[in-house]
């Protein structure tokens, strides 16, 4: 089931972006990767777009984006930004992110 | 001592009050819902290499983490360097909102002793002098505990008993803890947490409580967990930071009573409580009685001393299970919970009112001050805690209008009440922009002559649909919202523009306005008039202002000074309502004032009462200090000429006219000169 949005000259679906600063891409960093993919599944806000900024690597971008420590994770769209910072394994992760609540179980599966 | 109250030294901030916070070596910051740095200590500016200013506003991160409020961070420091960061996250009621405290400590040191304790078949083979940590080492298959110096002495122990029993170490662990521990060191031993960290209180030698946070990893060995090892840190610090924080986020800086937030809190749990088990509770709104002119005569600190003893004396009038708070300025509330009977309540309302007039010392000051207190019953309100401090705000506003220094319980009707008045207040807002305010006129007349000589300006409104409504019936409402000084300057502009027609046009009249403390209070009042004068080319003498009697007493040094311009420009200053209010002749005598106004109460009593003697006497001081008398209310011809005999030289009342607008007026300032005319006419001939 995909958010159709009313607006004609807008997407027709609510994409989702996403930006994960870290430290030094490591196994951990894959499975954020994973664990945010499943998440926004579950929430159906599929298709999402995640993109990995090592800060060690691209000093510039995480100072530009006045990324404090790490990992921190910003939802970029929709707007407004919303920045989590932290474990991002937690259960209070979808709240933060204010994904919308979980999809009723279906046989479709998306 | 009422809950979560501490009193506070007279002037202490709440920078001084979180020198605690700023003093931990945790570094502590305050994020609101959006994860924006609201507040940082410098050890959180240190540790994140920033400077502490940089920090402020910061778009730190919404904070998320997993079980006991823990995460792992990395800070890639603007120099270059990195550290391993633990952070704890725990809510928190920050100015209003909600928040986070985080607290972030560095764990470089003690993430690599970890790893190595994990690895390391030597035990303790490893410093954590750095991390400055207890470690532990628990041997599963013989239930002993082996642990560091540093541990024992956190528990104020001797450093030589280093093993311990597991049950003899559980024992130490503070009774409430004691549950919540031994499940996290299930989940983490059942494989299902990987990293076990939890934090308790411990029992130190001496009897008090130390907090700690014990981390640890179970070491597998042949598949079963043979060992588990770990570090111990004292967090007593930051668990007092974290306090101090939140009593500081729910506590009034100034008096240490609780702020509203927590009143709120307080009341919300009342009323919840109320709904399960039918207990009442009673909210009390109290507000101080013209407390503004403490601070305007003798200073804030003396206004602060004061405010400080009133909330020190409100929470000895209440029993420790009720809430004293300081919602802001000089309001204050009390949540009464579970009073005996309502009996009670009036009782403590009583009590407290009697306790705030009790002279107040200050500063080399005595000051003396009243409460106006509004109550409000569990039964009246509906179970919503803003509504119920409403309603007792209502209820104390009653009092309030009726004089001050009084109490009254709210009542349905005065929501409704209430509710007309807010009506009153919005549909005022839009006629004083849309003009429907406009001054009428009431002639002032000289009592020899008998001609009309000025007139007092009154307010009228004419809203669209309804009666035209005389000023007592929207200033009191036009003062309480702040409308009174932009209304006041539509009526002194209005009023002295048609008064400067009228000289145009070759009457000699005179025009009074009256004007409020608070236009008196607002500094611009003397600067406008002065604009006004000069605009219209008008001699500031033909112009009065009227002040009562009350505000005349109560003037600031603002006011006073505003006073003097005034009548440097001419203007006469005139005391309205003269005998009613609580006169200090000195402080009418310090203003230089032309004319004094005698209220209608003793014209009316001149048949009847001893007002007559009272009105020579007035007339009498007047003469002496140089002063017209007007008398005002004279309805009758032998009340006029009663006054007359007694030495009045104006009056103004029904029987020389109602007030009227500009043009019926001005209507009868041309009759007048006409009839002068014919008359001197008549007399011109032989």
């Amino acid at each position: 089931m995909r958010t159709l949005a009313v607006d004609r000259e807008g997407p027709s679906v609510t994409a989702y972006r996403f930006r994960l600063y870290v430290l030094g891409e490591t196994a951990r960093t894959e499975t954020a990767v994973q664990q945010l993919r499943a998440l926004c599944a579950s929430r159906g806000c599929a298709p999402c777009d995640i993109e990995v900024v090592d800060v060690h690597a691209h000093p510039e971008v995480a100072d530009e984006a006045r990324i404090v420590a790490t990992p921190t994770l910003d939802r970029i769209a929709p707007a407004p930004l919303v920045r989590v910072i932290g474990d991002l394994a937690s259960d209070q992760l979808a709240m933060a992110l204010e994904l919308p609540p979980p999809r009723p179980q279906t046989s479709a599966g998306g | 001592m009422p809950r979560a109250v501490r009193p506070r030294e007279p002037g202490a901030g709440e920078d001084d009050f979180l020198s605690v916070v700023r003093a931990t070596v945790d570094g502590i910051l305050v994020v609101d819902e959006r994860g924006r740095v609201r507040f940082a200590n410098p050890a959180a500016a240190s540790l994140l290499g920033r400077d502490e200013r940089d920090l402020e506003e910061l778009p730190f991160g919404v904070p998320v983490t997993g079980a006991g409020g823990f995460a792992q961070l990395d800070v890639a420091r603007p120099d270059g360097t990195v550290v391993a960061v633990e952070m704890h996250v725990a809510p928190l009621r920050w100015r209003g909102g909600d928040a986070q405290i985080i607290t972030l400590r560095d764990v470089s040191q003690r993430i690599s002793a970890e790893r190595r304790l994990a690895r390391s078949e030597a035990r303790f083979a490893l410093s954590a002098k750095g991390a400055n940590d207890g470690l532990w080492d628990w041997d599963r298959e013989r239930g002993r505990v082996h642990t560091s110096a540093r541990f024992q002495e956190m528990l104020g122990r001797s450093r030589r008993t280093r093993e311990l029993t597991a049950e003899h170490l559980f024992a130490l662990v503070h009774p409430d803890d004691r549950d919540g521990l031994r499940k996290s060191v299930d989940r983490h031993l059942n494989g299902r947490s990987s990293r076990f960290r939890h934090e308790f209180r411990l029992r130190r030698s001496d009897g008090s409580w130390v907090w700690v946070m014990a981390r640890g990893i179970a070491v597998l060995e042949r598949g079963a967990v043979l060992r588990f090892a770990g570090s111990l840190t004292d967090i007593t610090d930051r668990k007092q930071a974290e306090d101090d924080l939140r009593r500081a986020a729910l506590q009034d800086p100034l008096t240490g009573l609780a702020n509203r937030s927590l009143l709120l809190d307080h009341l919300h749990t009342a009323i919840e409580r109320g709904r399960r088990t039918g207990t009442t509770f009673a909210v009390l709104f109290v507000d101080l009685d013209r407390f503004k002119l403490v601070n305007d005569s003798l200073g804030h600190s003396v206004g602060d001393a004061v405010l400080v003893e009133v909330g020190r004396r409100l929470e000895a009038c209440v029993r420790s299970t009720d809430t004293v708070a300081r919602l802001g300025g000089d309001e204050f509330a009390v949540l009464v919970d579970e009073p005996q009977d309502f009996t009670a309540v009036l009782s403590t309302v009583e009590r407290l009112r009697e306790a705030v007039a009790a002279p107040i010392s200050a500063a080399a000051h005595v000051v003396h001050i009243t409460a106006s207190v509004g109550v409000a019953r569990s039964e009246d309100v509906p179970p919503d805690p803003e509504t119920a401090l409403r309603y007792a705000d209502i209820a104390m506003y009653r009092a309030k209008r009726a004089g001050g220094d009084a109490s009254e319980v709210f009542t349905p009707t005065m929501h409704a009440q209430a509710s007309s008045r807010l009506r009153l207040q919005n549909d005022l807002r839009l006629g004083i922009g849309r003009g429907e305010v406009v001054p009428h006129y009431q002639p002032i007349v000289d009592l020899g002559s008998g001609r009309i000589v000025g007139f007092e300006a009154l307010a009228r409104w004419h809203p669209p649909h309804g009666p035209v409504l005389e000023a007592d019936s929207f200033i009191d409402v036009a003062e309480e919202v702040g409308l009174i000084v932009p209304l006041g300057r539509e009526v002194l502009a209005s009023a002295t523009r048609q008064l400067s027609r009228w000289r145009d046009a070759g009457f000699d009249v005179q025009v009074l306005i009256n004007i409020s403390q608070r236009q008196l209070d607002a500094a611009d009042l003397a600067h406008q008039i002065g604009d006004l004068l000069a605009d219209l080319d008008l001699d500031g003498t033909a112009l009065g202002i009227e002040i009562t009697e009350r505000t005349a007493t109560v003037q600031s040094p603002a006011a006073a000074e505003q006073i003097a311009r005034l009548r440097d420009y001419g203007l006469r200053i005139v005391i309205d309502d003269f005998g009613t209010g609580y006169s200090s002749l000195s402080a009418i005598h310090a203003l230089p004032l032309t004319t004094l106004k005698i209220d209608k109460a003793f014209v009316r009593g001149l048949e009847s009462d001893g007002s007559a003697e009272l009105i020579t006497t007035i007339v009498a001081m007047a003469r002496t200090l140089g002063l017209e008398v007007v008398a005002e209310g004279i309805e009758t011809p032998s009340e006029r000429d009663r006054l007359r005999r007694l030495g009045c030289d104006r009056g103004q009342g029904f029987l020389f006219g109602r007030p009227v607008d500009a043009a019926a007026a001005t209507r009868l300032l041309e009759a007048q000169s006409t009839c002068a005319r014919s008359r001197s006419i008549a007399r011109d001939r032989p």
